[in-house]
Formats: structure tokens, sequence, C-alpha cells
């Protein structure tokens, strides 16, 4: 069965189509609602969530983007939506430049397995991780975040670069643990 | 170039998103199934394997409904064969028998059976008499109907020989058990004989042929009598212009229903209580002789049947409450045979009615005054009373029908669905009106000389209001096709009558099964 074909089917409700794309997909989308999430049990209510929608909306996809992207934008929108109202309860430390940045040739990240990037990311401030994810990972510029997470785009940028200075810490060993209370 | 070269030559955003380029990981195993949970049900055409279940649903109701009628209908149909047997063992002995049918009793009450005339064993009876329109002595012989003296002068035989009738009897129940089967072809011979019975009926056709014709399907009528608990159950059929994903209709459905009504046999027993209630007073009052108060009658049954046909109209105002209400067409029918002395009561005012078959032994006065003088069958103007007293050899054949316009409404609230079964809290209100009534007796003395009697009763403009609550289940099966169960206990609000015998139709459980489909 084509992509197409597979797509057809699950917008004619047919549950074994569905259950096809779930098990197509289910294993990298996981990966994308782990990034977003703060923890697995929150990483599979967003993938269930996640799904839900999917199968509700597949008749609006177009085919004019790849498939895949597609269900990783409603992962991470889901995520978005999962933890907008604890964003908005946490206080934006909003200064700019306050974070010094780190050139990006002065450490690499190919020893790490993603597993282990996984659980960096997760220690990053709840702001900080959704921007990291939205900027250095999907690709979205900083006044696309601004409007996804409702804040400024100088905000999404000093996030970013936070969030990227607390990486590069803790990949070259200089702060090994960043605990979130610190941030939030 | 080294690995590490090459990673440094990479932008920082770069690396992670090749990090996490092709990565996966798995969640629990049993995600899939949360997420099927909350999704609408699958297409049937997706699904046909469970279209098979779904007929074999519809089917195995329908054949569950097949199964009660066929029950029955197999008793009655040995009944018949009994009435035949006696009927033709008494052709040759037998001069007359008489039933007399007393109606519109106003007020009171009641003249004792002679006690010289019970103990001569007569085969034919009297007369309670009351006030006013009923039939006197006088009036009986006007309409050239049997009295007592002529009974008398015609030097009737107090005892009847009949050849070993329960040897008869007993054999042809065991061979009728036989013949009757659960779905064989005898079903829709009776169905045919019903349907002729029902045109007979409404042609008005009285021809002695048909009236015999009449006696089969009659008794094929068969349910027993809803007097004391009625159930129901009822076949449904829903439709609704919707597709959504809940599991009660929205916004608004039509559901129609044709059902049977089932009610228990049990309430013989009430009888019992009765005249043990007598026998006990009796006893300690006037030391009455009650020797051989009661009689063995084998002969005896009656059943009923009701149905009705509702077209409701429902609406969900809110994602929680839903009302619906409609219109109900409902007739019962009622047959009994018996040889016994009985009674026959009927209390149009309770919305449904009572008839008693007082088993007594005719050759004990005393039974015959403890049926007159008991409160239970005192007149009020809302009954009918009727005492008859039959040769034990002869078989009197009474069936009724009553009809009923009734409104029900109910409210439903919705429970949080789980997984594919929802749920729906009901409350339930009915008015109904009786708007119309018949009796006919048939005496079934032999094929020849049958009789055939009709009173055509009475408009009656009697109410009655019930009240109830129940539970709905819907299995939603897919995206058009659900499966409902309903139960509904109601209770009837109209006060019941202070004479505690007089318990007409109190309560009720209505179970329907059915199928809803959403287009």
């Amino acid at each position: 069965m084509s992509e197409l074909e597979l797509i057809e089917a699950c917008i004619q409700n047919d549950r074994k189509a569905q259950k096809m794309l779930y098990e197509q997909y289910h294993r990298k989308l996981f990966v994308v609602s782990m990034r977003y999430a703060r923890s697995r049990a929150d990483a599979e209510d967003i993938l269930q969530d996640s799904f839900v929608k999917i199968f509700q909306n597949l008749d609006k996809f177009r085919n004019d983007c790849p498939l895949d992207g597609w269900l990783r934008r409603i992962v991470a929108n889901t995520a978005l939506k999962f933890y907008s109202r604890k964003m908005h309860q946490t206080p934006i430390d909003d200064i700019e430049n306050h974070y010094e940045t780190v050139s990006d040739t002065e450490f690499t990240i190919s020893q790490y397995n993603f597993k282990e990037l996984l659980g960096l990311i997760q220690q990053l401030p709840l702001r900080c991780q959704m921007v990291f994810n939205l900027y250095a990972i999907e690709g979205y510029q900083h006044n696309e975040i601004a409007e996804m997470l409702e804040i400024s785009e100088g905000t999404s940028k000093s996030q970013y670069a936070r969030a990227k200075q607390t990486l590069q810490k803790m990949l070259t060993g200089k702060q090994s643990a960043v605990t979130k209370e610190e941030y939030v | 170039m080294s690995e590490m070269n090459k990673d440094f030559e990479k932008s920082f955003e770069a690396q992670w998103q090749e990090a996490f380029d092709g990565a996966e990981l798995s969640p629990r195993s049993d995600l899939w199934d949360s997420i099927e949970s909350q999704l609408a049900p699958s297409s049937p055409a997706v699904e046909g394997g469970r279209q098979g279940l779904l007929w074999f649903y519809i089917v195995f109701v329908w054949f569950l409904g097949i199964f009660f009628i066929q029950k029955t209908s197999r008793v009655v149909a040995e009944k018949n064969n009994v009435a035949s047997q006696v009927g033709k063992a008494q052709a040759t002995i037998l001069p007359t028998n008489t039933a007399i049918q007393i109606s519109s009793v106003p007020e009171t009450v009641v003249e004792v059976l002679p006690t010289q005339q019970a103990s001569q064993n007569l085969p034919a009876i009297e007369v309670q008499q009351a006030s006013q329109n009923l039939p006197t002595t006088a009036v009986r012989r006007s309409a050239n109907l049997p009295t007592i003296e002529a009974q008398n002068k015609a030097n009737l035989p107090t005892q009847l020989n009949v050849p070993n009738p329960p040897q008869g009897i007993a054999k042809e129940e065991k061979e009728g058990g036989k013949q009757g089967g659960w779905f064989g072809k005898k079903a829709g011979e009776q169905v045919i004989k019903h349907m002729k019975t029902l045109i007979h009926k409404a042609i008005g056709t009285r021809s002695k042929e048909n009236a015999v014709e009449a006696l089969t399907p009659l008794a094929m009528r068969t349910l027993p009598a809803p007097v004391l608990f009625n159930r129901e159950i009822n076949y449904v059929a829903y439709a609704a212009p919707s597709k959504d994903k809940r599991y009660t209709p929205k916004p608004f459905w039509i559901g129609v229903q044709r059902g049977l009504a089932i009610a228990s046999p049990k309430l013989d027993i009430r009888y019992e209580a009765y005249l043990a209630d007598y026998v006990e007073a009796h006893q300690l009052q006037d030391n009455t002789d009650l020797t051989n108060f009661f009689t063995e009658t084998d002969d005896r049954y009656r059943y009923s049947l009701a149905n009705q046909a509702d077209i409701r109209f429902g609406y969900q105002f809110t994602p929680r409450w839903q009302f619906s209400a409609g219109l109900q067409y409902r007739i019962e029918f009622l047959e009994q045979t018996t040889n016994a002395f009985f009674v026959n009561y009927y209390d149009y005012s309770r919305h449904s009615f009572l008839i008693d078959i007082l088993e007594g032994n005719i050759e004990n006065p005393n039974f015959a005054q403890a049926v007159v003088h008991h409160p239970t069958y005192r007149a009020n103007g809302d009954n009918t009373f009727t005492m008859s007293q039959f040769n034990q050899q002869s078989l009197i054949h009474l069936s009724s029908q009553f009809q009923y316009i009734g409104i029900p409404m109910q409210v439903g609230y919705t429970l949080r669905p789980f997984k594919k079964l929802g749920f729906v809290l009901l409350g339930s209100a009915q008015v109904d009106k009786l708007v119309r009534s018949a009796t006919s007796s048939y005496e079934l003395k032999d094929d020849v000389a049958t009789t055939y009697k009709l009173n055509t009763a009475v408009k009656l403009s009697t109410w009655s209001w019930q009240i109830g609550g129940g539970i709905q289940a819907e299995y939603k099966y897919n995206e058009h096709w659900g499966l409902t169960v309903t139960g509904i206990a109601s209770q009837n609000i109209k006060p019941i009558k202070e004479n505690k015998y007089v318990v007409v139709r109190p309560r009720g459980l209505q179970v329907n099964v059915g199928a809803k489909y959403m287009f």
C-alpha cells in the first residue's frame, strides 16, 4: 500500500490502515514527543493525543509537504499545547544576551547517543526546552517561535541562547547537571 | 579528516538535527489501544468480520422473541386439543351450557347464590344482582336465555360421565407438546391464523364457522396476563441524521418500536391467598363448613398478549441532556378458558384490567357466597363483574381486548462513555388513555353447537399515569450502527384502590433491545 493509499484509507476510518500508519511512525514520533516532554509518561500522553489529532485531521493533509514532517509538526504543536498552561505560569527571565555565547566549533556531540541527548534536553528549563527544540532541531525561525509560544522574538532568542549555553556546559562537563528548579 | 573534525565544521544546530535523525523509541505497548478507544468506530466496510456479529445479534434477538411466543403458544395448542376432546366427549351428554355476563355493575352487589341451587350442582348458574341494568330472571327470559327454573325443569344431569377425561387430556397434552416445536412450521401457521382472526374481528364476521375458526387462532395469542408485574421486551429501531462521535443521537432522532408485552402468570397465586383468607376468616367466625372448598380444575388457562407500537422524537439539548416524546398505540388481548366456577372482574379504572378465575368447588355453596361477599368484587361503576358457573365438562372460552393511546416521555442524562459503550440514565413518564375495550365469549360444548356471544363495551375515559427510571446502554459498533439495550422500571402513580386485592398493574419492567442507525 502506497503512502497515498494509506492516507486515503485512514481518512476512510479504516482501522487497519490507521494502525499501519501508527506502526510506521509511532517510534519516530515518540522521540519527537520525548524531546518536548518533561517525562516519559508525559511523552506518551502527548503521543496519544497527537495520533488522535492526526487521524481526525488527516483529510487536511496536503501532499505538498512530506507526511513525516506534517506528523512531527502535529506532535510538536500538541506538546506545546500540553505545556502551554505551565509555560504561562512560569515567569520569563527576559534579559537579552544574559548568557554568553559559545562558539559552535568548541564542542561536538557525536560521542553521545540520542538517548543521552534527550536526557539533557529534558533537563532544560521548560521554555528553553521548547525554544531549543523548535529552533535547533525543527528549524523554525525566532519570529515563528515567538508567535507559537506567544512570547516576544527577543525572548525566544534569549531562551535559545540560554538553552544552548546550558547544553554546551553540560556537554563539555563544565556543568554536569542543571536542575530545572534553578530556572523555573 | 577525522570524524571529530567533521563535527567541528558543522553548526551546533546541525549536529543536534543529525543526532536525532532517524532516532526511534518505543512507547508503552498498549498505547495503540488507548488511541483506538478515542477514535471514531471504524467503517463497516472495513471491519466486515464484525458485521457478522451484528447480524448474529439481531437474529438472536429475533429468535428470542419467537421463543417466548412459541413457548406459550405450545401450551395453548395443547389446551385446544383438550377442549376439542372434552367437547366431543360431552356432546352426547350435555344439553346446554350457559354463561351469563353482567356488565357495568354500578354499585353493589350481588345476590348470593342460592345454597340449594349450588348444592344441587346445577350446570348453570346464577346471578349476582345489582341495582340496575342487570339481567334479572325476567330479562333473561325475554332474551331467551336459560333461567334457573328452565334448567331445573330440564332435569339436567347432576353428574356427568365423561369417559376418562383426565387420561385423555394428559395424553393430548403430551402429544400437543411434541407438535409445537420452537421454530417450526407451527409458528407460521399461528401467525396466519392470528391475522385471520384479527380480520374476522375487524370486519365483524359472526358466523358459526368463523366463530369456531376464531377459537384456535385467538388462543394462539398467548402470553401471560399483564396484571401484577408487567414485563415487556420490545424491539426498537432508531434513526438519527448524524455522524457525531457521541453515544447519544444528536441533535434529534426518530425511534420506532414494536413491542410484545410479557407478563407474569404467577398472579394465580393471589387467588389462593384470597381463598385462604376467606377460609381463615370464616373458620374463626362461624365455623362454616369448608370441606372440599377448593376444586381441581386442570382445564384452565389464560394468557394475554400486548402489542404496542411507538414512534418517538428525541432531541439532544446539550451533550448531556436529551428529551424524547412520542405517541404509542397499545392493544392487549387476553384469552382464558376454564371449566371452573369462575368470576370475571374487570376494573377499567386502573389503566389495565383484572380478571379473576376463582377455582372453587361448585358443590360447596360457601364458595359462591365467599365470592359474592368479598369486597374485591364489589362493583364500583368502573368495572364489570361477571360470575359464571359451568358444568365442569364444558369449557368456556373468553377473550378480551383493550386498546390504549399513550404519550411516552423520556429524559436522559448521558454518562461518560466507556470505550465503545455508552450509558444514559433515563427518567420516564407516560400518560395512557383507554380508548376501547371489548370482550367476547365462546362456549366450547362441541364443534357443532358452539355459541358465540359478544359484548362490545364501552368507551371509557380512563386515564393513567406512570413514572419510571432506568438506564440505557449502547454499544457503538461502528460509525453508523449501534446496539441498544434499555431497561426501565415503572410505577403506576395513580392511587391503588384501598382494597388490597385489587392491585392492577402497579409496576412494570420494560426491556428494549434494538438497533440504531446513524446516517
